[in-house]
């Protein structure tokens, strides 16, 4: 891990003015739902990471400057695995600022928090980011502009349909396909923790494989 | 060299990713080949049965097709405390629907689909003869919600 990278990823991300925007969105969001008692934490977590994961690598790519990332004395697989670092964090950062919201709120309102079914919830909602932001990685790790968030809505469209058309016909092949290409977050248990994180790995190994192979042109578009 | 070390990858993240890879496949199998721990009983059955032990008849109405039903599947009823506890206090019947797969379901578990409204799977019905309002639960949510339906009077 290069910590020079992760910190100027973060500070790239939480200085963005979109970031600020996404932040008072998503806390208003989770303020409202809470004093309605949903009880939601905010925006959906495809909905945060989509917005801080869609310039991983594409955007940088287009303007010339991951060529000389690459330039550097640095690992492609560090890079690559920095970068998503960052950016979870970034989207981390978001969340614990919901998170605050959402307690702050129940509290004033007289709401009660379930500890241990709040605390199962954040992680689901952690790692469905995570997931989301690897995923995302892995789609910008071969394409340009912010050409990965195409390509992510198509993998889930596709997914999504082939999944419920094997699933009258081969069910068993259907939930193999929703278990193990989403990432769940509806409800967990220990398995599916394990298969979010595994597949989360698979899909930054992906990434730092495609990047170790590609070959990046100078100049930018 | 320099240029070669550039490109490798960490033999940590191939070793992570393969270990926790193989984990995930072996958790699978295991989840794969457990089996139900519920004793169900024919649909035929329920209410003599529900009548001679004092038991509420537990209606669990499934499809094949159904993904939160086969999430239920591992979770509740191959969960040892929870089938030990849907056997106990319950007469447990499944009634599967076999609308999609055959076009029709068979005229007791049609009429027993349309007697309770099921409109979605799952949904799972406690009669209890000693309470006047049955019980009733649509979707799958969770093991505690699960618990609590149980347990709700």
């Amino acid at each position: 891990m290069s910590w020079i990278v992760i910190s100027e990823t973060v500070r790239r991300n939480v200085g963005n003015i979109y970031y600020v925007l996404i932040a008072i969105f998503a806390g208003l969001m989770t303020f409202l739902s809470t004093y309605g008692d949903h009880r939601a934490s905010g925006p959906g977590p495809a909905f945060m990471a989509l917005l801080l994961g869609a310039q991983l690598f594409g955007p940088e790519q287009s303007a010339g400057t991951l060529q000389l990332a690459f330039s550097r004395p640095i690992r492609r697989a560090t890079y690559a695995v920095s970068r998503i670092a960052g950016v979870s964090i970034a989207a981390l950062i978001l969340i614990t600022f919901c998170v605050i919201v959402d307690v702050v709120t129940a509290v004033s309102i007289g709401a009660s928090i379930v500890l241990e079914e709040y605390l199962l919830n954040l992680a689901r909602a952690v790692l469905g980011i995570i997931f989301f932001i690897a995923l995302l990685g892995l789609f910008g790790s071969f394409t340009r502009s912010y050409a990965n968030l195409l390509l992510f809505l198509v993998y889930f469209g596709a997914v999504g349909g082939i999944s419920d058309a094997l699933s009258d016909k081969f069910p068993t092949l259907s939930d193999l396909a929703t278990k193990n290409l989403f990432p769940r977050i509806s409800t967990y248990t220990p398995e599916d923790y394990l298969r979010v994180v595994s597949n989360i790995l698979i899909l930054i190994l992906l990434t730092c494989v495609v990047l170790r192979r590609r070959q990046l042109s100078y100049g930018s578009d | 060299m320099a240029h070669r070390n550039q490109r490798s990858i960490p033999a940590a993240l191939i070793a992570l990713t393969a270990a926790l890879f193989v984990l995930r496949v072996a958790a699978d199998f295991r989840q794969w080949n457990a089996k139900d721990l519920v004793t169900w009983v024919p649909l035929h059955l329920a209410e003599r049965l529900s009548r001679a032990h004092g038991k509420p008849v537990f209606y669990d109405f499934t499809a094949d097709w159904c993904a939160p039903c086969r999430q239920m599947d591992r979770e509740i009823y191959r969960d040892e405390h929870l089938a030990k506890l849907i056997n106990k206090r319950f007469i447990p019947v499944r009634i599967v629907d076999r609308q999609r797969e055959e076009g029709k379901n068979l005229p007791a578990v049609e009429a027993l689909e349309r007697k309770y409204e099921v409109r979605a799977f799952p949904t799972m019905i406690i009669i209890d003869p000693n309470v006047r309002r049955d019980r009733r639960h649509e979707g799958y949510s969770g093991k505690k919600s699960f618990a609590t339906f149980l347990g709700s009077r």
